[in-house]
């Protein structure tokens, strides 16, 4: 009776409690459709770098590379996902696989849930798309649970995975991405993903029609996801040529170097490089090729004992110019850049001490 | 003409609305000089929707004489996932569900969502509630029960879903509850985004966690009717022999 009242005398605010409360729903509503169902793709990730620096244990002959990931500040993408190709090359000889432990994840307890790379690919055999080297690897660790993860992923690659609570932000730096293996140092793909689920618009928005987005699947998704993330190079463990030939071998080096110069990974160009090193027009990379060369003639001749010298210098060329450009940080980050940074430091030692060892060397 | 065997194909009819889609048969109408012998050939073609049809040849002028041969439509080489220690059969289920099993897939989805299971029960200590997969004969998963709303893939034996809340084997499982039933914990996306994608797998936003696994190939070269379960003849490619017509 009462209510009916009310109603009576205030004829229109139960219609404007009404609308009051739709608009406050609708608000609602539309806060959780933007935060869920049509959270945006994040842009795709640009200049991320990846530093890596390989040590080799002299006693377990195991290389040890480690990784860390800068995101920097011009992405809006938190990087999820890191993994780098470890897939086997054909005719590659067959590595060790002895200690090479595949630390997964910290569980809820704290102890680490590990398995032998053996027991690994045992596991993994069935459904595994390409041969792999053998290797250890282990997450960042010291993050709050569940932290860093670490696997060989299907696709033949060693990855490792965020959580949550566990992204590298935007301006961000993350170390701590181990990787071990008797392989020898080599260029290797890298892909970083920023953490995202894609939703069907996102595909749609690729020009994929209706019919693609549902035959097509795996494919599709692979694609949108490859849109987002950063492909580029870094070094990783492969394996050398089962049937190993000392100069095809050189040659192989002196591409590592060529390329390496492609990736930036050695600078030439400082007016002190020129007169430093062997010859005084074009720096460091005349340098390096000479003494390259010059091995490779050696070879050629016949005469392994002169070719090992050769090789032997060269590596001290390395082993000077990455020594130098460590202790003149001054100079370095003045100059904005590096004679020979850890990947090409790493790339061309690690090589040509295999080749002085094939030769009968030490 | 061609008529669907009732309930095949996992679609539970009395569960179902509307009316369910058949193949075809080209040329529905074959016409032989009076007194003449002989075989003539009609080529089936299926729709998207698995089991088994019946390719019915009757004369026209004479009902009693007919023939028919059944056909079985499926997408091959499915497995059903079965039951497993670290992760639950969840979605629609049950003997009076539209689908009742629902929880097939290539040997290839089937093992890696083991495999992604067992991952993270062990990181984790709780089960994961492993939601819609395909049909066991793939093909149109019509999640409404109405032969049409297609349960966006889900038709070739790649797709799984994930239920977003996890089951702890303990008490006091430390994971975050988050918006999940009191006792669950809530599936650390982006940590199932990884362990997806560890095993070949990309993720796609739906109500439930969508994990995508690669097969390769088209849905409409997968989707073809294979060997017939009586006399049918050969079959290949999308097509059947619709058998020898009586006259």
């Amino acid at each position: 009776m009462e209510a009916q009242q009310t109603e009576a005398k205030y004829p229109n605010r139960r219609f404007s409690d009404m609308i009051n409360k739709n608009i406050f729903f609708a608000l609602i509503i539309n806060i959780l459709l933007n935060s869920i169902s049509f959270a945006q793709a994040p842009s795709p990730l640009k200049d991320v770098k990846v530093l890596t620096t390989v040590t080799l244990d002299a006693t377990t002959s195991i290389y040890t590379y480690s990784y860390s990931v800068y995101n920097p500040p011009i992405n809006d993408g938190k990087i999820s996902h890191f993994e780098i190709d470890i897939s086997k090359p054909s005719g590659a000889y067959l590595l060790n696989s002895a200690g090479l432990i595949i630390h997964r994840w910290v569980k809820t307890d704290g102890t680490m849930f590990t398995r032998s790379f053996d027991e690994e690919i045992a596991r993994l055999r069935k459904i595994l798309e390409k041969q792999v080297i053998p290797v250890g690897a282990r997450p960042p660790l010291g993050h709050p649970f569940p932290g860093w993860t670490a696997a060989i992923a299907v696709m033949g690659t060693v990855s490792w995975g965020g959580s949550d609570e566990n992204l590298i932000l935007p301006n961000q730096t993350l170390g701590g991405f181990i990787l071990t293996s008797y392989g020898l140092p080599a260029i290797r793909d890298v892909l970083i993903q920023p953490t995202y689920i894609a939703t069907k618009e996102d595909i749609l928005q690729m020009g994929v029609s209706e019919d693609e987005y549902i035959e097509k699947t795996w494919e599709v998704l692979d694609k949108f996801y490859k849109s987002i993330a950063f492909q580029g190079k870094t070094i990783g463990p492969t394996a050398p040529p089962a049937d190993f030939k000392p100069i095809p071998f050189l040659d192989y080096i002196i591409s590592l170097k060529h390329e390496a110069f492609n990736l930036g990974w050695i600078v030439q160009g400082r007016d002190d490089d020129k007169g430093k090193y062997d010859d005084k027009e074009k720096g460091i990379m005349k340098s390096l090729d000479k003494k390259l060369e010059k091995a490779k003639a050696e070879l050629v001749k016949g005469d392994t004992k002169e070719a090992i010298e050769k090789l032997k210098s060269f590596i001290h060329e390395v082993e000077a110019l990455y020594k130098e450009d460590k202790e003149d940080k001054h100079k370095r980050e003045k100059e904005g850049h590096s004679h020979i940074t850890s990947e090409a430091y790493a790339l061309l030692k690690y090589n040509a001490i295999y080749l002085i060892e094939q030769l009968g060397g030490k | 003409m061609v008529e669907a065997v009732k309930d095949s194909g996992e679609h539970i009819e009395s569960n179902h609305t509307g009316t369910r889609q058949t193949g075809s048969v080209s040329p529905s109408l074959i016409t032989f000089p009076a007194g003449s012998s002989g075989a003539a050939t009609v080529v089936y073609t299926s729709t998207e929707v698995s089991g088994v049809e019946k390719i019915i040849a009757e004369v026209v002028d004479d009902k009693e004489s007919k023939c028919e041969s059944p056909v079985r439509v499926r997408v091959p080489g499915l497995f059903d996932l079965g039951l497993g220690g670290s992760y639950r059969l969840t979605g629609n289920t049950g003997r009076a569900a539209i689908h009742p099993n629902n929880h097939y897939g290539t040997g290839s989805t089937v093992v890696r969502t083991h495999y992604m299971a067992n991952d993270f029960y062990e990181q984790f200590n709780a089960t994961l509630g492993i939601n819609n997969m395909s049909l066991s004969g793939g093909g149109l998963f019509d999640i409404d029960g109405d032969w049409d709303t297609p349960h966006d893939w889900h038709r070739k034996g790649t797709s799984v879903d994930i239920d977003r809340c996890a089951m702890p084997t303990n008490k006091n499982n430390p994971n975050p509850r988050g918006d999940c039933p009191n006792g669950w914990i809530q599936v650390n996306r982006a940590n199932i985004e990884e362990i997806c994608k560890y095993y070949g797998g990309y993720l796609e936003n739906e109500p439930t966690i969508h994990c995508e696994f690669s097969r390769g190939g088209s849905l409409l070269n997968l989707l073809i009717p294979i060997l017939p379960i009586e006399d049918g003849g050969d079959i290949g490619g999308g097509t059947a022999d619709g058998g020898q017509i009586p006259q």
